[in-house]
């Protein structure tokens, strides 16, 4: 068992197996050793945390795992990925920065893959929209760019 | 009234209750309110919970998520704000790792042709107080230049001109520069064409014999004929400098060696000091006198010209030619085909084996013999040292060139195994059983794709393949194996095709006349 400190101090307890899967705690642990003293996540909120964890626990069979581009939804296993990732876009993009600083590639992998999804096919103003981006091009900078990038229209 | 004088007090209490009693009371709060207000509070709580990906996450990461979007919707986000745009563009990374693996190359050796180095860093970006700070990136416009073009190959979108082959009917060679396309002939002829209007812009007049092996070197031509000679040219004159006699028979292959950094990957990996060979540009020839002769390569505006009198008279000793360098000789049949690299010549033959031969001692270092019939084509891998051989046998043959073993057979192909082609580690074969096969390499299972003749040409660059055979000029996708489209049809025999990254050059047959076909699919189309 490993006990992590959420960013509001609330320690969590979890299989070392599991957490394993954060190349962070791995190293932590490995550097260490398993001493049983509690591990700080100063970065990551106690129910993010708790997200890690269950993404995690899910998928703590699957050592070496890696995800390519183009198999989500593929199967059962990216049916739950892209699942965990439905949640909104605060939640996922704390996702995104605890997997990162977490270092676990493959949760990075399907949180960044969503994102990329949420831009498919879109038009820029519904990217804008979709984000709540402010368009801060004057009008003739955006026909500029807006031609620059035209060849991948049509 | 009185409610509404509570209000204040409400939110103080609000704000001094600890976070979970907060969720609490908000909880119940909800639970109390009607539909339309829940709606109010949606539309006021989502804008909030929006996040922007892009210009709030490391930098770093957010590449992480460009890399999975596909190029359109990459180049919208570049239009959303100026920080996007900066996040797309402003970085070389995201856009030299999408045309590294549009061109089949690691990221390492993709250069740009800018020479202001614009392509490493920020692009130049102007500070926000410029007036229009469009982010250039060198990687992005190559690889928007490669986007369309590749687009319009696929679409059959070019520029198309025809013309009448003046040369002769018969087309042996064609060979592209940027400007010309320099054809020869089975009759003495080689001509240069321009490539935009398909004039005649010279002919060089010389040979006495068909033309039967043609290599172009920046403004030199280097051409071997059945006249039993080799001759030079300068393109830009058409003049003939070098005529080098000493093969008793037709010169049927001909390999120009460049000095060229001849180290290993790995010996670049561990940065041993670069080696340059062969130390100057030289000529190998292979004959049907069954020899291979070395030449020095002249250049045709440098060095002295060398034009003893040939013709039915007897040519002169070679041992007066100051560019001869030796002769190679063990086969004991014609010479079919010769690759090179650094000091190394491979030669194959019609006597059924392939010689492997240093340049510089003239020595024979291995004989590869296996093959039951005559070798027409040969291949090198450069980096695995291989030698890959296709004979009128059917098969291929891989051989390592250290030690002379045949290290596989590729077997596939029903008979003659006439053009082979490596390129990007993908080595592709076409015979006379009418199929172009795509091979991994190292060799796995073959991809057949289906051509309805005789396969009679064809080259590859990695990702595409155009081939000739009776009929049509077909495009195939070399990654899928997959047919992509007839670029000419309706002709009764190709004799040659040749492209480089805009143009695609045919030299065909229709109704008894030869005709040259050039698309340009980098030019404005006029179809």
């Amino acid at each position: 068992m490993v006990k992590l400190v959420s960013a509001e101090g609330a320690v969590i307890d979890v299989d070392r197996d599991i957490i394993e899967q954060s190349a962070l705690i791995r190293n932590i642990l490995q550097d260490v050793g398993d001493t049983g003293e509690p591990i700080p996540v100063p970065n990551v909120s106690g129910p993010i945390l708790s997200k890690v964890i269950e993404y995690c626990t899910h998928h703590r069979d699957e050592p070496e795992r890696r995800m390519r581009s183009d198999t989500l939804g593929s199967d059962s296993d990216r049916g739950f990925d892209h699942n965990f990732c439905k949640v909104d876009q605060g939640t996922l993009f704390d996702i995104i920065l605890a997997a990162n600083f977490l270092d676990i590639q493959p949760l990075l992998d399907v949180a960044c893959l969503t994102v990329a999804y949420m831009m498919k096919g879109k038009s820029v103003e519904e990217i804008r929209s979709t984000f709540n981006v402010q368009n801060d091009f004057d009008e003739e900078e955006e026909a500029k760019v807006r031609s620059a990038n035209a060849w991948c229209e049509n | 009234m009185a409610a509404l004088y509570s209000m204040p007090s409400i939110l103080t209490t609000y704000d001094q209750l600890p976070a979970n009693m907060q969720s609490f009371l908000l909880y119940q709060l909800l639970r109390r309110t009607p539909r339309p207000i829940l709606q109010f509070a949606t539309q006021t709580m989502l804008p909030v919970l929006q996040r922007d990906f892009v210009s709030e996450l490391p930098v770093e990461v957010s590449h992480h998520i460009l890399k999975f979007m596909d190029t359109r919707s990459l180049c919208r986000a570049s239009c959303v704000s100026r920080r996007w745009q900066d996040v797309v563009n402003g970085d070389a990374k995201v856009w030299r790792a999408r045309l590294s693996d549009a061109r089949v190359l690691p990221p390492a050796q993709m250069q740009c042709r800018r020479a202001d180095g614009a392509c490493d860093g920020a692009g130049g970006r102007v500070a926000a107080h410029g007036p229009v700070p469009v982010p250039t990136n060198a990687f992005k416009e190559e690889f928007a230049r490669d986007y369309v073009l590749d687009r319009n190959w696929h679409e059959g979108k070019c520029r198309h001109i025809s013309f009448v082959s003046e040369g002769g009917s018969v087309v042996t060679c064609v060979q592209l520069t940027d400007d010309y396309i320099i054809a020869g002939f089975d009759t003495k002829n080689i001509y240069v064409y321009d490539i935009t209007t398909g004039a005649t812009v010279r002919q060089l007049v010389g040979h006495e014999g068909g033309v039967w092996a043609l290599a172009v070197v920046g403004n030199t031509v280097i051409s071997g004929s059945t006249d039993r000679t080799v001759r030079i040219w300068d393109l830009e004159t058409g003049r003939c400098t070098h005529v080098f006699a000493g093969h008793s028979s037709t010169v049927r292959c001909l390999q120009v060696l460049l000095p060229t950094d001849t180290r290993t990957p790995l010996e670049r990996a561990r940065n041993e000091p670069v080696r340059y060979e062969p130390s100057e540009p030289l000529i190998v020839t292979g004959s049907r006198d069954t020899t291979l002769r070395v030449w020095k390569l002249p250049s045709p505006t440098k060095d002295t010209p060398y034009v003893p009198r040939t013709g039915a008279e007897m040519p002169p000793p070679p041992r007066t030619n100051p560019y001869f360098m030796r002769v190679l000789e063990g086969h004991t049949d014609s010479v079919r085909a010769v690759a090179g690299f650094g000091n190394l010549v491979v030669s194959g033959s019609y006597d059924f084996a392939i010689r492997v031969w240093n340049v510089v001692t003239g020595q024979c270092l291995h004989v590869l013999e296996g093959h039951t019939a005559k070798v027409y084509t040969l291949a090198l891998d450069t980096n695995l040292h291989l030698v890959i051989s296709g004979s009128l046998d059917g098969t291929i043959r891989v051989w390592d060139w250290d030690t002379g073993a045949c290290v596989r057979i590729l077997r596939g192909h029903l008979t003659l195994v006439g053009l082979l082609a490596l390129d990007h580690n993908t080595l592709v074969s076409a015979g006379a059983d009418a199929t172009l096969r795509v091979w991994d390499h190292p060799m796995q299972q073959p991809m057949p794709t289906h051509h309805t003749n005789a396969i009679t040409c064809f080259q590859h660059d990695g990702t595409k393949i155009v081939s000739g055979a009776d009929g049509t000029v077909k495009l195939w996708d070399v990654r899928t194996g997959a047919f992509v489209r007839d670029l000419l049809s309706g002709l009764s025999g190709v004799w040659q095709v040749r492209f480089d990254r805009r143009r695609c050059v045919a030299a065909v047959h229709r109704n008894d006349v030869s005709f040259f076909e050039v698309m340009d699919f980098g030019a404005e189309p006029e179809c």
